[in-house]
């Protein structure tokens, strides 16, 4: 790959060049010629004067992603956008979300100073304080809280975070005395990874070698719509389709609606709602029952393909038996609508055209896919033997540790530390889980295990995202003292006493760990390229201020009161000349690559100050090389095998006890011929029964994330907007996707209004016939219907979870949408 | 001299849409609005287009990304009564704001429909205004505006190629929406030059164009989806 002309430019403006402002036809500038405020400013603006341009790196964070950007930085404001060419995960490429960023930065909804309370709870009435004066009441309330020696009262709700923001968090709240430290959203990046740490053990996490694979089996995987990192994903689809010579790869897609990623493909296979898992059950006895599978990698790396005797003597049920006892082809026919010649042609296909890929729901968008059908679809990978090989599963690198010296602690905070947390994580029924956002709700109404005296709001929206709206409002009218420190109005920002509104991304700093596509650990630093005419702080500074306000011990939680110090401090490893590199072009990629591979790569200690400028200037550091025979990384199981029947999970409920266990195993699926504690361990697909009387609802909800707005937590941004439903030109409001057949049994049309009434509650919404709609099926958008942050975002459309209902899962206990039955009711 | 094309592969595209919004963001196009949009007001000089052919569960969804075609033989510049829509000695099909009269004809004449007119005047929140493109103008009430493969890029490279001395090269200018292409599903350069990827793939067997039998020659092709 060659350095590209583009790429050079901006490498050359990236130190400071003097521009001048060109485009201004000679007409416009004559007088007389009005109609635009904008326009008049813009020509002001336009006087020769050489006016200082830059394009200043930094890290895009609309999403999980991870993309480097370059700000265009003409005099004291932002202008453009683009991809930082040398990024290793978007290559000079930005997408949709990306590009919109300044819309986040110059938000006119912003919150532009710390607000205080004015009215009642959730009026909306609000006084500006001063910095001074905000952080002052916060210090004192945490102060008499840990006073009083209940440290643990204090809970903050944190939005997906990663890098220096958790770390800060994390210290905060370990130094100050709080287990609940709750991670709302999940971590996007995670994708399919708690069904894949079942199958092949807890690693940093895994990732599929898009690019390099010659086939795909999506199943409703949102690929081109939800996916965690969007635009690696897409340079990868590019490369797939035809980034080699010959051999274009082939995409095949089951999914209830004919979506983007189903337009996309070669070929769209109409499925019904939740039943992926038994699609690739129904694929996985086709393989078996043909001897289509890899044998060989079933035997050497896999584990429980065959029935196998436990310690005990007793004979257990290995993959075959489930495959051939429980998913006979007329069950998967009849659960998943798809026919059978269907099902035996794609499963042949996917043995025959190696390497073939079986992707799940890799993004938490829409979350239907348990735990159980993720590992059925994963099950797939290993019976066509396609991990750890090029255009297969991959296990991410481990990154360099970038973590601080541990937190030193006073006997109130280890008190405080040793209570059990507000959620219930890493304890009995979740011991495997880290957070579980689905408990919080309840937990905070009955104020078990003990009431919540300040939260703290850190990024979270928990009622735009809950679905239990009311239960939550409650819950949260009981909490004494509720700080936000969203930068905008959102939901749950209404009913807090104190806002202390955040920066966003382009004017703080952030250090973050993340992976390409191909398992490579990216290190992301970013720094504040401007800062926008809104009197915000970055949190992470305000919890580093007001810890040094409390002083000693809390104030002890960091080494520094600067966050450019923590960064400088988490970075020094780097510089202790391991594997890795900062970001450079393709072609010293390919020379360290080489180096390292020959064993010719000397690993010096370089000098830090010389790393942490080049680090800013570049965006980041990576290590670019990854070996893909670490089998002991890759299968990080019990038996160091691919677990079709998972070991890791028997040891989980081996450990509950009585009634714990046996709430755990409800929800469990359950299987007609085998035991649940045999079930509970294998990939034992299911479809759960939606809710709902079917002849009074006789439509069956398919909820999907509208992609423009996938990842993102403040969606007021009109470009983005404007864009919601371009595949059915519907936008600014909610709209029902319905194949015309049906349309015209339930008597509604094209364009009208109507109701779509669940069980669980109903929304309005916009009727559009769509001939990619399945019969009986209705598809509705989520990620519309705030009903506040910001002018473009509040009041557009309504909030489709309002009619599903959730189920908990097992192990995580991960909120998952339970499928829903509908009907119309014309306005 | 030079003949601007472009070259969109719907085999790469993943209708992800950056390609619209890096438009927007370069060109300082106004921001919808519900009641715009309502009415088929808002403006997107490059929008994704989609058609559904045949029927569930056979049908296939085709998306397009779609500017302006800079047609060889442009409808909407025979048209105007006032000169204000011209096709440049390179092919770009530009637009005068200062001569346009707001007729509309020419928007009634292209057949792409990428023509847009000015219902409403250009309004930014005052804090937004900042993030205003200083290479483009922002246009006012009244007036059609269009794709302009981002000319003022031109200019710029142009200017760059002759501060350094040297020939216009082929890396030199590329509008904001083939920069941004994450797929690298979009190619742009000289039709002229022989030895350029967009001449090179416009002669490809999977290369049409759209509407091609109305005589419009446009210069931007799509490669079709499939091997």
């Amino acid at each position: 790959m060659k350095m590209q002309r583009r790429d050079f430019i901006k490498l050359l403006s990236s130190s400071t060049t003097f521009g001048l402002a060109y485009g201004y036809g000679l007409f416009s500038r004559l007088p007389g010629i009005s109609g635009s405020e904008a326009l008049a400013k813009q020509l002001e603006d336009v006087s020769l004067r050489p006016v200082e341009e830059k394009w200043l790196p930094s890290i895009c964070r609309q999403c999980a992603g991870g993309c480097g950007v370059l700000v265009r930085v003409y005099g004291e404001r932002a202008v453009k956008l683009d991809g930082n060419p040398l990024h290793p995960i978007n290559g000079g490429r930005l997408c949709a979300r990306g590009q919109a960023g300044l819309q986040l930065l110059y938000n006119p909804d912003r919150i532009a100073t710390p607000l205080a309370r004015a009215g009642n709870r959730g009026e909306g009435k609000w006084k500006p304080v001063s910095w001074d004066e905000a952080l002052g009441t916060v210090g004192e309330k945490l102060k008499a809280l840990r006073k009083q020696g209940r440290p643990h009262e204090l809970a903050m709700l944190t939005g997906a975070q990663r890098g220096l923001e958790r770390t800060v968090s994390e210290r905060f709240m370990a130094a100050y005395g709080s287990p609940n430290l709750v991670r709302y959203e999940p971590d996007r990046s995670l994708g399919m990874n708690p069904a894949l740490n079942l199958m092949q053990g807890q690693a940093a996490g895994f990732t599929y070698d898009i690019e390099n694979a010659a086939h795909i089996l999506s199943f409703n995987s949102a690929l081109l719509e939800d996916h965690w990192s969007p635009v690696q994903l897409f340079r990868a689809y590019g490369n797939f389709r035809r980034g080699r010579k010959e051999n274009r790869g082939k995409l095949v897609h089951a999914e209830p609606r004919l979506s983007v990623t189903g337009a996309k493909a070669d070929e769209w296979i109409p499925i019904k709602p939740g039943s992926e898992g038994i699609l690739a059950m129904g694929i996985a006895s086709i393989l078996i029952v043909e001897k289509r599978y890899d044998e060989n990698f079933v035997t050497e790396r896999c584990f429980g393909f065959d029935d196998w005797t436990d310690e005990s003597g007793t004979l257990r049920p290995g993959f075959r038996t489930l495959v051939i006892q429980e998913y006979p082809m007329d069950r998967v026919v009849k659960l998943t609508g798809v026919p059978r010649d269907i099902i035996i042609r794609t499963a042949r296909e996917f043995a025959r055209v190696q390497p073939a890929l079986a992707i799940g729901n890799d993004g938490p968008g829409v979350r239907h896919q348990g735990i159980y059908n993720r590992m059925a679809i994963h099950a797939l990978n290993a019976l066509v033997g396609n991990i750890q090989k090029p255009g297969g599963v991959l296990a991410n690198a481990r990154p360099a540790d970038l973590s601080l010296p541990p937190v030193s602690r006073d006997r109130v905070a280890d008190q405080g530390l040793s209570r059990p947390r507000l959620d219930g994580a890493g304890a009995e029924r979740y011991a495997v889980a880290s957070d579980v956002p689905a408990s919080v709700t309840d937990n905070l109404l009955e104020k078990k295990p003990y009431p919540i005296e300040i939260l703290m709001l850190n990024g979270a929206n928990p009622l735009y995202e809950s679905l239990h709206f009311e239960r939550l409002v409650k819950a949260l009218k009981q909490i004494p003292t509720i700080v936000s420190f969203s930068p905008f109005h959102d939901e749950t920002t209404q009913w807090a006493d104190l806002v202390l509104p955040d920066t966003t991304y382009l004017e703080k700093w952030q250090l973050d760990t993340t992976y390409t596509l191909k398992g490579h650990p990216v290190v992301n630093l970013s720094r504040p390229v401007l800062k926008a005419p809104f009197d915000g702080r970055d949190t992470n500074e305000v919890l580093l201020a007001v810890a040094a306000s409390m002083g000693k011990p809390v104030a002890n939680a960091f080494p520094s009161t600067r966050i450019e110090d923590l960064a400088k401090l988490s970075l020094q490893p780097l510089s202790k000349g391991g594997s890795g590199e900062p970001f450079g072009a393709p072609m010293e990629e390919l020379w360290t690559r080489l180096l390292e591979q020959s064993g010719w790569k000397v690993r010096t200690e370089v000098d830090f100050e010389k790393l942490w400028a080049d680090l800013l200037e570049r965006g980041g550091w990576w290590d670019p090389v990854y070996y893909r025979w670490e089998w002991r990384r890759a299968l990080a199981t019990p038996s160091g095998r691919f677990e079709f029947y998972s070991l890791g999970a028997r040891d989980y409920f081996a450990k509950l006890t009585g009634m714990e266990r046996d709430m755990a195993l409800q929800k469990t699926p359950r299987l007609v011929n085998l035991q649940q504690a045999d079930a509970a361990c294998l990939p034992a697909a299911s479809r759960a029964r939606a809710g709902g009387n079917e002849t009074l609802y006789a439509l069956e909800v398919n909820p999907y994330f509208i992609p423009i707005l996938s990842g993102i937590t403040h969606t007021n941004q009109p470009w983005l907007q404007d864009v919601t439903g371009f595949h059915v030109y519907q936008n600014w409001h909610t709209w029902v996707e319905i194949h015309p057949e049906t349309a015209h049994q339930v008597g509604v049309h094209n364009g009208d209004w109507v109701f779509v009434e669940s069980p669980g509650g109903r929304v309005k919404a916009r009727v559009r016939t769509y001939e990619g709609a399945m019969p009986h099926v209705i598809n509705l958008p989520v990620g519309l219907g705030h009903t506040s942050g910001g002018r473009w975002t509040a009041g557009i459309g309504e909030n489709v979870l309002k009619l599903l209902q959730a189920r908990q899962e097992p192990f995580t206990g991960q909120e998952q949408f339970k499928p829903a039955r509908a009907r119309l009711i014309k306005t | 001299m030079a003949k601007w094309g472009m070259v969109i592969d719907l085999d790469k595209c993943t209708a992800c849409q950056a390609c619209v919004i890096a438009c927007q963001a370069e060109n300082n196009i106004p921001n919808s609005d519900p009641e715009a949009a309502r009415t088929g007001r808002n403006i997107h000089w490059m929008e994704m287009l989609p058609m559904v052919e045949e029927e569930y569960p056979h049908l296939r969804m085709r998306l397009m990304p779609r500017p302006c075609m800079h047609c060889e033989k442009p409808p909407c510049i025979k048209v105007c009564p006032v000169n204000a829509t011209q096709i440049s000695s390179e092919g770009i099909v530009g637009q005068i704001n200062a001569r346009c009269i707001g007729c509309r004809y020419c928007t009634t004449a292209c057949p792409y429909t990428v023509k847009y007119f000015n219902w409403f005047k250009p309004k930014w929140p005052e804090v937004m205004e900042h993030q205003l493109n200083p290479d483009v103008q922002v246009r006012y009430i009244g007036v059609v505006e269009k794709c302009t493969f981002c000319h003022h890029r031109l200019q710029k490279g142009r200017d760059l190629a002759r501060y350094e001395g040297r020939e216009l090269g082929p890396d030199d200018y590329m509008p904001a929406c083939v920069q941004t292409c994450p797929a690298d599903a979009m190619y742009f350069g000289d039709l002229d030059n022989p030895k350029s990827s967009v001449a090179i793939l416009s002669k490809s067997k999977r290369a049409f164009h759209l509407l091609e039998d109305l005589g419009t020659h446009p210069k931007v092709t799509y490669l079709s989806e499939g091997v």
